[in-house]
């Protein structure tokens, strides 16, 4: 069931973006109309120039369920590259060893976390953009103990690992939105599945 | 067009919230609730603790559910015990109650209780409310000693507070006025009618079925003891079929000792090596028995074992402590045996032995022999010796001291 929530949810937002790049070219065109009853300048083609765009992200990882924060760095022509850095909203590391086995819990969890990843992006259409990216994380799950420690739960979720995502970018009102998915990985417990988000600026 | 967006967003922020799953839920004990004591006695009671919600099963096995026991509510020298499944409480199905009996009370004594829970590795601790019991008074029964003392894994008794004594001419039976008091050689006056007292008896002589505590050796038709087997809770023991004038005057209060009672009050009790010693009170020497609950009173100290009579010497002030404290004294008193005349190749008259030298006293179990009761078994005590001599039997005809014992209620 979570992971036809999670299918349907990751359909929608690429649905939401490709909506919104539609409007896009609709609006360019009823946008040349208009330009019959009052020409305006041409402006330059920008399509083989490189852009740079920057932008402030949020992603949901699904599991936990965490907020996390960070910024992405994009440059492109026909095809370019980009890279990400994210950070958790929750900083309680663990402050005593075991396993929450050992301890009792109020169940409360944190999760730390900090990645980086990078990759290659390309323009499908204008003004739409495709990004896949590979690159690391750590994003431990800890518990809160009842008098008030942390305990790591190392096999809840991991801890080190792969962090792989891709998704899409597109210009709208002079903005730049960004959708994707992202998935952390160690080889041996749960991944975590996370939906990003992002808005920022193209120069 | 827009409409059809704005549902598409709602739906996206809908699968969203669908799709994220919370970190796994371990078990978590918000509550460890401390239950009303039951089964309370004079000397044990049984707690009980329950643990309030829990998610799963897995925390049963990692964590320690506690008792912490004490008499003041400060808890100073409080004792901690670990809890085991209760089984016999409410119903099977409920895996969270937990309980503990603990043992080794003062009667008439509150007693302040509160449960814990401790994580496995005994950092965190989840403490229930603090409850109170009060243990039921000590009735001590008329004519016994003050202590108790266990002659069973279940079984407490108290012993008479002296030897048990008779008087022929007006048939009455009575406790010794004091534990460290004997007859000695006034028991060589035994007859029919005499009027002084004797407190020394062949077995099961408590003047049922003509064994009458009179009997004496000198004729071979006198009968001794029950023909069946032991004495135990027929008319043959002194105690069943006699009322004891000072020990609540009524038949069937008091009982004699059996061997395997004896036993386990010598050598099975908790401590029992450590509850008795040979003692000499005021020139009087003897056996102390000590009860099981046994604290040394202030300014008293007492060394256990069988080594001599003088290894522990009380003045008789010092005595009445140890007594007020439970203790039991049996004094050696020795025993009305036969004098052996060989002129006439037998035994023709009746003599004293071992007075104050070394004690004897009846036991209610009898030895086989030939498929016939034959001997009474006794346990005894002389200085000197090294060790208890319990259960040892002897002539059924031989004058031994009797200590009744009677069963705590």
């Amino acid at each position: 069931m979570k992971r036809l929530f999670f299918t349907l949810s990751l359909l929608l937002c690429v649905l939401v973006v490709a909506q919104a790049q539609v409007g896009v070219m609709r609006t360019s065109s009823y946008g040349a109309i208009k330009k019959e009853k009052k020409p305006k300048k041409e402006r330059p083609q920008r399509t083989y120039e490189w852009t740079n765009t920057i932008l402030a992200n949020y992603a949901l990882s699904l599991k936990g369920p965490s907020h996390n924060i960070g910024l992405t760095y994009a440059r492109c022509k026909l095809a370019g590259f980009y890279t990400s850095a994210m950070v958790g909203t929750e900083w309680n590391f663990a402050t005593v060893e075991g396993a929450p086995d050992d301890y009792f819990l109020t169940n409360k969890t944190s999760h730390p976390r900090i990645s980086v990843t990078a990759g290659p992006m390309v323009r499908l259409v204008i003004p739409l953009y495709i990004y896949a990216g590979i690159g690391y994380a750590y994003r431990p799950t800890n518990y809160q103990t009842i008098d008030n420690q942390w305990v790591n739960a190392r096999y809840a979720s991991p801890v080190h690992g792969g962090n792989a995502e891709g998704g899409l970018m597109g210009n709208i009102f002079g903005f730049t939105l960004q959708a994707g998915y992202s998935i952390i990985f160690d080889g041996h417990s749960l991944l975590v599945h996370e939906l990003k988000f992002g808005v920022g600026y193209t120069f | 067009m827009k409409k059809l967006f704005r549902t598409i967003l709602l739906l996206s922020v809908i699968s969203l919230l669908a799709a994220c799953e919370r970190d796994y839920q371990y078990e978590t004990y918000n509550e460890c609730i401390t239950i009303e004591a039951t089964d309370v006695t004079r000397t044990s009671a049984k707690l009980y603790l329950y643990l309030g919600y829990s998610s799963s099963g897995g925390a049963y096995y990692n964590s320690k559910k506690f008792f912490k026991v004490s008499d003041n509510i400060d808890f100073q020298n409080a004792q901690t015990f670990e809890a085991e499944r209760a089984y016999d409480y409410v119903y099977d199905s409920d895996y969270w109650y937990f309980s503990y009996e603990v043992k080794d009370l003062k009667p008439n004594t509150r007693y302040y209780y509160y449960a814990f829970v401790q994580s496995n590795n005994g950092v965190n601790e989840v403490r229930g409310e603090t409850m109170s019991f009060t243990t039921k008074p000590l009735n001590i029964p008329t004519g016994a000693a003050k202590g108790l003392f266990s002659v069973s894994s279940t079984k407490q008794v108290f012993f008479a507070k002296g030897n048990l004594q008779y008087q022929a001419s007006t048939g009455t039976w009575r406790f010794a006025e004091n534990q460290y008091d004997y007859i000695g050689d006034g028991n060589l006056n035994v007859s029919a009618t005499y009027s002084g007292w004797i407190d020394l008896f062949g077995f099961g002589t408590s003047g049922y079925n003509g064994r009458y505590p009179y009997n004496t050796w000198d004729d071979d038709t006198e009968p001794y003891g029950n023909p069946n087997g032991d004495l135990d809770g027929t008319n043959y023991d002194w105690g069943v079929y006699n009322a004891i004038s000072n020990g609540g005057n009524q038949k069937g209060l008091w009982r004699t000792m059996s061997k395997s009672e004896c036993n386990y009050l010598f050598t099975k009790r908790t401590n029992a090596s450590q509850l008795y010693g040979q003692a000499q009170i005021a020139g009087t020497n003897g056996l102390i028995i000590l009860p099981d609950d046994w604290v040394t009173p202030t300014g008293i100290s007492f060394n256990s074992g069988i080594q001599y009579y003088t290894t522990n010497t009380y003045t008789l002030d010092q005595w009445a402590k140890m007594e007020q404290a439970g203790a039991v004294f049996l004094p050696a008193a020795g025993g009305r045996c036969f004098r052996f005349n060989s002129q006439y190749s037998g035994y023709n008259d009746i003599e004293m032995r071992d007075v104050n030298v070394e004690g004897y006293y009846r036991l209610s179990t009898v030895n086989w022999y030939n498929n016939k009761p034959s001997m009474g078994y006794i346990f005894n005590f002389m200085n000197n010796d090294g060790s208890l001599g319990g259960s040892n039997y002897g002539s059924m005809e031989m004058a031994w001291s009797v200590r009744l014992i009677r069963n705590d209620q």
